[in-house]
């Protein structure tokens, strides 16, 4: 039993810091979304919020259309992948997975089938008697996800699920988790700083900064179309540069400028000194050359002092790209380049 | 050699190659001597001192002391009053320490404050309030006057009833710090897990806060019983001759009955025993290591 979340325009005020400033989210049955921003965003309170942990100033939140705020959370009926895990220590696996049935008063034969079931998903069979000091990191996780779904929950809620994980790790259980969420369908929000995850694991990811959701939308949109200079710079590498007219503007000063155009590195590429140059180029002097394995990573310092970071096949011919030497690269399509109109911080509030 | 010089254990000679301090852990090594001496002269020599007054008659003060018709009487009410005592201790300070814990900030102040000034003030101190409040005309029975139930005289003070509240309180402290530090170390999250999960607060105390004070209880338990069973001022003043402990005992030996030998002895069963039962209970539930 998936349900719908909806939050409208909540408030919270913690101490003398607004954390949440309006924030409104609609999160579809067996949707993913993941809130991303840097800490002190206020995404982890807007989780403590759908949770129950967190009380609201302001605002509404549903669940398939009943409202929440006064549901204490252990009505609510969600499961939550804590930080640290929050394992019982001094239960044993099994224990810690049927807690939510225990609490629910279930009888015992049901609490053991379906911690059973549980550990089965997330493919720790047998584990039941074990204790959870005796785990990797890994198997704590998915011992925590399997508790977090052992009571049937309609919202699942994960707080930065991955990290206490190493990298390796990391990239793993962001797959498993993502296969485990889909063959239960359940709702989900995810909480984190890591892009990659948010873009991996995610149908949509919801940007936030500064207690407020700056854009809500699917990992490509985002990454195509940010609604401004910091959604931009926040997912991947971005060049933002100045624009006036349909090509970019290096020397700004005087200029009539009517925009940010976001173009992307593996967007941008060499044209040859002789060859006629497309609308969207840049020229300047080569800065920094790196060979990064699948790509080489070339940095161009601008006339007008801006670093614009390209990156280019690893098949190319290096060996003409001298630190010092002038070099154009442009974007033949111009469908890539994503412009921010002027006075950002407005226009692009009310085009969100 | 006009001039006296100070030579350390393991210091360099020269003081031109003397390298800076806290280079190495050998060179520091110095360092332990002062608290090692000051032990052996402050606790090591009285001991052997002791020791050798005990066997001063060749080993006969141990046979007269378990003679001595008052020792085995008093042994047994010590160790009955230090397993009540434990027992009380231990009881009060989980709840006082879930208090302290659970309180607002100006309280849980309020709490620790009377709590570390309690732990400040000598016991001698502590014990002659106690008196002052168990008196038959004392602060108790002008308290209750207040509401006209005191009628008769209290009939509280050097009574073994009015002797408890008193040695709970002189220990309460032993026994709340140890838990206090486990409940503040209870990560929040599993709290909130249990929270979130379903548990009532009940459940969630039973499940989460429960399993890991427990060891913290113990170890506090013991150390309140082992320091139980050395009670003097307190129940000498407040419990009467009829709650005579064994250091009370070992003090007539010495002082009245003008046998040291036989206090001597006594005292080396006393110490002796406590140390047998802290070692085992240090063994079972770890005590020195909650005590850092």
């Amino acid at each position: 039993m998936t349900i719908a979340l909806s939050i409208t325009d909540v408030h919270v005020t913690l101490g003398h810091n607004h954390v949440l400033k309006g924030v409104s989210l609609d999160v579809r049955p067996g949707e993913f979304v993941t809130l991303l921003g840097a800490s002190g965003s206020g995404k982890t309170t807007l989780l403590n919020v759908i949770a129950g942990l967190q009380a609201v100033d302001s605002g509404h939140l549903t669940f398939d259309g009943v409202s929440m705020e006064r549901t204490p959370p252990q009505k609510r009926n969600v499961g939550v992948v804590f930080q640290s895990y929050a394992l019982f220590p001094h239960m044993s696996v099994g224990e810690n997975v049927a807690f939510p049935l225990r609490a629910a008063r279930r009888p015992a034969r049901e609490r053991k089938s379906v911690a059973e079931e549980m550990l089965a998903l997330v493919q720790l069979p047998g584990m039941a008697g074990r204790s959870p000091a005796s785990l990797s990191g890994g198997q704590r996780q998915r011992v925590a996800l399997a508790r977090a779904l052992a009571a049937n929950p309609g919202i699942l809620l994960l707080d930065e699920p991955m990290a206490a994980l190493d990298k390796q790790l990391r990239e793993q259980m962001q797959v498993e988790v993502t296969r485990i969420q889909r063959k239960v369908g359940i709702t989900t929000v995810s909480v984190t700083h890591d892009q990659t995850e948010a873009l991996t694991m995610s149908d949509r990811v919801a940007i936030m900064r500064d207690g407020i959701l700056v854009q809500v939308d699917s990992p490509e949109d985002l990454y195509r179309h940010p609604v401004d200079e910091y959604v931009a710079g926040f997912l991947g590498e971005a060049n933002l540069l100045p624009t006036a007219g349909g090509r970019i503007l290096d020397d700004a000063a005087g200029a009539e400028v009517d925009g940010t155009a976001v173009v992307r590195p593996e967007d941008l590429e060499l044209v040859p000194s002789g060859e006629a140059c497309p609308a969207w180029h840049v020229e300047g002097a080569i800065h920094l050359l790196s060979f990064q394995g699948t790509r080489f990573r070339l940095e161009l310092l601008t006339d007008g002092g801006r670093k614009v970071v390209c990156s280019l096949p690893p098949s190319i011919d290096a060996s003409t790209l001298v630190v010092g030497e002038r070099a154009r690269v442009a974007c033949r399509n111009p469908e890539r380049v994503h412009v921010i109109a002027a006075t950002p911080a407005t226009a692009a509030m009310v085009a969100a | 050699m006009s001039v006296p010089t100070i030579t350390m254990p393991g210091a360099p000679v020269s003081p031109a190659v003397r390298k800076p301090l806290g280079v190495s852990r050998a060179e520091s090594r110095w360092l332990l001597w002062p608290p090692l001496v000051f032990f052996a002269v402050a606790l090591g020599l009285p001991l052997l001192m002791l020791v050798t007054q005990s066997f001063e008659g060749g080993g006969v003060a141990y046979g007269d002391a378990l003679d001595v018709p008052t020792f085995a009487g008093s042994l047994m009410r010590t160790i009955v009053m230090a397993v009540v005592v434990m027992v009380l201790t231990v009881v009060l300070g989980t709840a006082y320490a879930l208090a302290i814990v659970a309180s607002p900030v100006w309280l849980r102040f309020g709490l620790l404050a009377a709590l570390i000034l309690s732990l400040w003030t000598s016991i001698m101190v502590r014990s002659f309030g106690w008196m002052l409040l168990e008196l038959p005309q004392g602060a108790l029975h002008w308290f209750l006057g207040l509401f006209g139930l005191a009628d008769e005289p209290l009939e509280l003070y050097q009574t073994t009833i009015g002797m408890y509240p008193a040695m709970v309180a002189v220990m309460l402290p032993f026994a709340v710090l140890p838990v206090m530090s486990a409940l503040q170390s209870i990560d929040r999250e599993q709290l909130n897990a249990a929270t979130i999960f379903g548990a009532g607060p009940l459940l969630t105390f039973r499940s989460v806060t429960w399993p890991q004070i427990l060891p913290s209880m113990l170890s506090g338990g013991v150390l309140v019983f082992v320091m139980a069973l050395g009670f003097y001022v307190t129940p000498l003043l407040l419990g009467g001759p009829s709650n005579m402990t064994v250091s009370g005992v070992i003090n007539a030996q010495m002082n009245q009955a003008n046998r040291p030998d036989i206090g001597a002895a006594m005292s080396i069963l006393l110490v002796g025993g406590t140390m047998i039962v802290y070692l085992i209970a240090d063994r079972l539930f770890r005590v020195s290591e909650k005590w850092g």
